[in-house]
């Protein structure tokens, strides 16, 4: 089924096609809406709203962008909006910004499983600025294009492509620092 | 003792490669929480619910809209070609008015319930069912 025959489905009133929809899409809300808010107690609330939001305004969708770019611009939104909520605006525009360096420190030795650095990168990507995040979310999760993640962001191409490598270098940075730290810890022991 | 594992060649040449290999593969990979086994049931019922609601309801408005103006021209009819009739059912009708708008409004919450609240109790229950 194309999106444009599941959108008609929907706006049909086929329960079959809404469940459909939202199986379809979950993924892609829940990977965007945890992202941004990084917060494990509200996502799903938040998740409910993007879906209800999407549903309300399928009348709306024209079938220009595809239905996952118009899904994820819902729910890049809807997810900002709660995040400026949560922290308020003062702080949130702070972390907006890209920061040269990642506050969170990690400790170096021992880095042996891969579980372990798994949680150890996810922490280092928690830790960028919400931007920088949905864009390596978008990028790699949903493989979206640089054309996608313009629409959906409202960024230009060419910053989208320059904090994707920002968000690279700064990750890549943080990881040799690791494995620098590691080497120097097995020459002295 | 255990030999360590490491995640990247820990030789100078190869640990450019090894780390942008490691960062593709932890940032393709889905380590967020999934949302419930239930969420897209539950998503859909609610939409279902609220389809119904909105279809229902404006459905009855419509029903009472045609009801109360049906009512109303006959009124205006009946005031104005026979006026004296009027004054007569006026004065039998007017000591029972509490009578009246008491059932009027046992009636309309009545055909409330069965066209609006009814529907909307039962809708989105059904696995696949359309609501159309």
């Amino acid at each position: 089924m194309t999106d444009k025959e599941l959108v008609l489905q929907v706006r049909n009133g086929n329960q079959h096609a809404c469940r459909f929809l939202v199986a379809k899409y979950q993924g892609l809300v829940n990977h965007m809406v945890r992202r941004i808010l990084l917060r494990n107690d509200v996502a799903e609330d938040i998740c409910q709203d993007v879906f209800m939001k999407v549903f309300s305004r399928l009348s709306a969708f024209r079938g220009d962008a595809k239905l996952s770019t118009w899904i994820a611009t819902i729910a890049y939104h809807t997810s900002l909006t709660e995040l400026n909520r949560i922290k308020g605006r003062k702080e949130t525009s702070a972390e907006m910004l890209p920061s040269a360096s990642l506050p969170v420190s990690y400790e170096p030795v021992h880095v042996f499983e891969t579980e372990e650095l798994k949680k150890i990168l996810l922490a280092m990507i928690e830790s960028l600025p919400v931007h920088y995040r949905t864009i390596l979310t978008l990028f790699y999760l949903e493989e979206f294009s640089y054309r996608e993640i313009e629409q959906v962001t409202g960024l230009p191409e060419g910053t989208v492509k320059s904090y994707l490598y920002r968000a690279r270098f700064l990750l890549k940075g943080k990881l040799e620092k690791i494995q620098q730290n590691e080497r120097a810890e097995i020459f002295v022991g | 003792m255990k030999e360590p594992k490491y995640l990247w060649d820990n030789t100078e040449e190869g640990s450019g490669n090894s780390i942008n290999e490691l960062l593709d593969q932890v940032l393709k990979s889905d380590c967020l929480i999934p949302l419930s086994d239930d969420f897209a049931d539950r998503m859909a019922a609610k939409v279902v619910k609220r389809h119904v609601l909105k279809q229902s309801l404006s459905e009855f408005l419509v029903y009472v809209g045609v009801i109360l103006l049906a009512v109303l021209i006959f009124c205006a009819v009946f005031y104005f070609t026979s006026p004296e009739a009027w004054s007569r059912w006026e004065n039998v009708l007017q000591p029972k008015w509490n009578l009246i708008v008491g059932l009027a409004v046992t009636g309309g919450f009545v055909f409330f319930a069965d066209r609006v609240i009814l529907p909307w109790a039962i809708s989105g229950r059904e696995k696949g069912s359309s609501f159309s």
